[in-house]
């Protein structure tokens, strides 16, 4: 379990300064997949560099299992993170990446690691640096899926993936989880791809958290609604509305709260879908 | 610290280290059979007489070289497998202390072949140590550890604070110390301080080699390179336990 205390991160100082993370506290309870949502520049990245002591927070406290991940080799070593730059050296081969993962996280997987490599037609005798943005992606996903760290933490892991790989990448990730549960973390623009995956949901607006619950309960804690806009005017009357969409006559209202058992004349009330959810919750 | 966290941190970091030192005495070798050969010829047909001949310095530039090139790229591939700074960082002093010890041994055997090789030559192969203290090889071999420590532990210092300058930065400390040093420094002392500043560091480099008056100390430099080596390497620390990985 990761346990996020009040974390607080500031970049720069005085009157210029950004504070990435606002007193964050959340969990990442165990064998969990969780999406990690917020919009550019929200804090998702922060927060994953904190949590492994990459960078240093301003404030509170990043816990794996209890103990602070702050220079600590068995809490760091319980999670390993996917981040956008790899941490490989660019004239490493593939091959020997893999190799080394394994001497640093004892319960590193390598044949899984060879038959996702095959899966994926990644070239292990190719140098980091040599390989497409599509297929670092790929090197540094099976690296993360097969280091056996118990917290795997994923920072856009789609980045530069074709279709196919993105898919296999989702099937991968659950056939992993279900032969080998872990607390997974995936931070992600691509919302409605990652929706299917994940059973919690945690989003972060301007370094705050704004939201941290199960999908299937935040799926159900609102709904759309659409008709003539005359219509679903009246009927948001005094309901919580977070969000609408216009076209012509037609209007779309996303509303907060348990969805009508009958379905009002002349509308249409359908599951909100999670990326309307997370555009109508963090729109400015 | 995890033991097998420090293994791991010791067994990445010495990786490429046994190549470039390979590497390196070969380099050393060629250049003194090259040069010994040079010295033969010369002394042969024009009747020159041999000077002095030692590899002493590019040991201790290859030592700070190691320590300049390897910090980057071990921290942050470390820092993705979850190792700490702590750790790392011992990892490196560990493989210094072992890496100085062994190249002041192989020095040594070197420095012995090329000794007997040119035993008739009148070449003088004598290192600086034996040339200014004359104090045996157990002396000899803790000098030199002790100055390659300190020349690794100097390099691995500067190449922490330059991965945490920022670029406007690097340039600035990268242009500004040699000029500070070589140039302002010295005029200073010239013109203002009447070479206050060179008698000071004359004082300083004495009781630091040990050649205060009489008969030079050979433990005096092996004690103060020693020391200095602890200072570099707690100075690399202190910078170290604060670097963020930049992306």
């Amino acid at each position: 379990m990761i346990e996020i205390k009040n974390l607080t991160k500031r970049y720069g100082r005085g009157d210029g300064a950004t504070t990435a993370l606002d007193n964050v506290s959340l969990t990442f309870e165990d064998n969990k997949i969780y999406g990690l949502l917020g919009r550019n520049g929200a804090g998702k990245t922060t927060l994953l560099n904190v949590i492994t002591g990459r960078i240093f927070a301003d404030g509170g406290a990043a816990l794996a299992d209890g103990a602070s991940t702050r220079e600590n080799d068995t809490a760091l070593g319980s999670i390993y993170l996917m981040s956008e730059k790899s941490g490989y050296p660019d004239n490493m081969r593939v091959r020997e990446g893999l190799r080394w993962t394994a001497t640093f996280y004892p319960e590193y997987d390598a044949a899984f690691a060879d038959s996702l490599c095959r899966r994926f037609e990644l070239d292990t005798k190719k140098r980091v640096k040599s390989l497409s943005t599509g297929y670092a992606s790929i090197f540094k996903l099976i690296v993360a899926l097969s280091s056996g760290a118990k917290h795997v933490l994923l920072d856009e892991p789609v980045l530069g993936l074709d279709a196919n790989h993105r898919d296999l990448f989702y099937r991968v990730l659950l056939e992993r989880y279900a032969e080998k549960p872990s607390t997974v973390v995936v931070s992600t623009h691509l919302v409605e791809e990652v929706s299917a995956v994940i059973e919690d949901v945690v989003i972060i607006k301007r370094g705050k958290l704004l939201l941290e619950q199960s999908r299937d309960e935040l799926l159900a804690s609102g709904y759309t609604v659409a008709g003539f806009a005359d219509r679903v005017n009246a009927f948001a009357q005094g309901r919580r509305v977070i969000g609408e969409d216009a076209l012509g006559g037609l209007k779309t209202a996303y509303i907060m709260g348990a969805r009508p058992e009958v379905t009002p004349d002349g509308l249409e009330l359908s599951r909100i879908d999670l990326q309307k959810l997370f555009v109508q919750l963090t729109n400015d | 610290m995890k033991n097998m966290n420090l293994k791991a941190s010791i067994r990445y970091q010495a990786r490429y280290q046994l190549n470039s030192y390979a590497v390196f005495y070969g380099i050393v070798a060629v250049v003194y059979i090259v040069l010994s050969i040079l010295f033969v010829m010369m002394t042969r047909r024009f009747g020159v007489t041999p000077g002095t001949m030692n590899m002493d310095s590019a040991t201790v530039i290859f030592a700070l070289c190691t320590g300049l090139a390897v910090f980057k790229e071990n921290f942050t591939m470390l820092q993705q497998n979850g190792v700490s700074r702590r750790t790392m960082f011992w990892g490196r002093v560990a493989i210094t202390v072992v890496a100085s010890i062994g190249m002041a041994l192989a020095d040594a055997l070197l420095h012995a072949i090329f000794k007997l090789v040119l035993n008739n030559t009148g070449l003088n192969t004598d290192t600086l140590f034996d040339m200014g203290y004359g104090a045996g090889l157990p002396a000899s071999l803790a000098f030199y550890a002790a100055a390659y420590a300190l020349a690794a532990g100097l390099g691995y210092f500067i190449a922490i604070v330059f991965y945490r300058l920022p670029k406007l930065w690097k340039v600035l400390v990268g242009a500004g110390v040699p000029i500070l040093l070589f140039v302002v420094l010295p005029l200073v002392d010239v013109f203002l301080l009447r070479g206050k500043i060179s008698d000071a560091l004359e004082w300083t480099l004495k009781h630091i080699l040990g050649v205060t008056g009489g008969a030079p100390n050979p433990i005096a430099p092996i004690v103060s390179f020693a020391c200095l080596a602890v200072a570099m390497f707690a100075l690399a620390w202190a910078t170290l336990r604060k670097a963020a990985v930049v992306n």
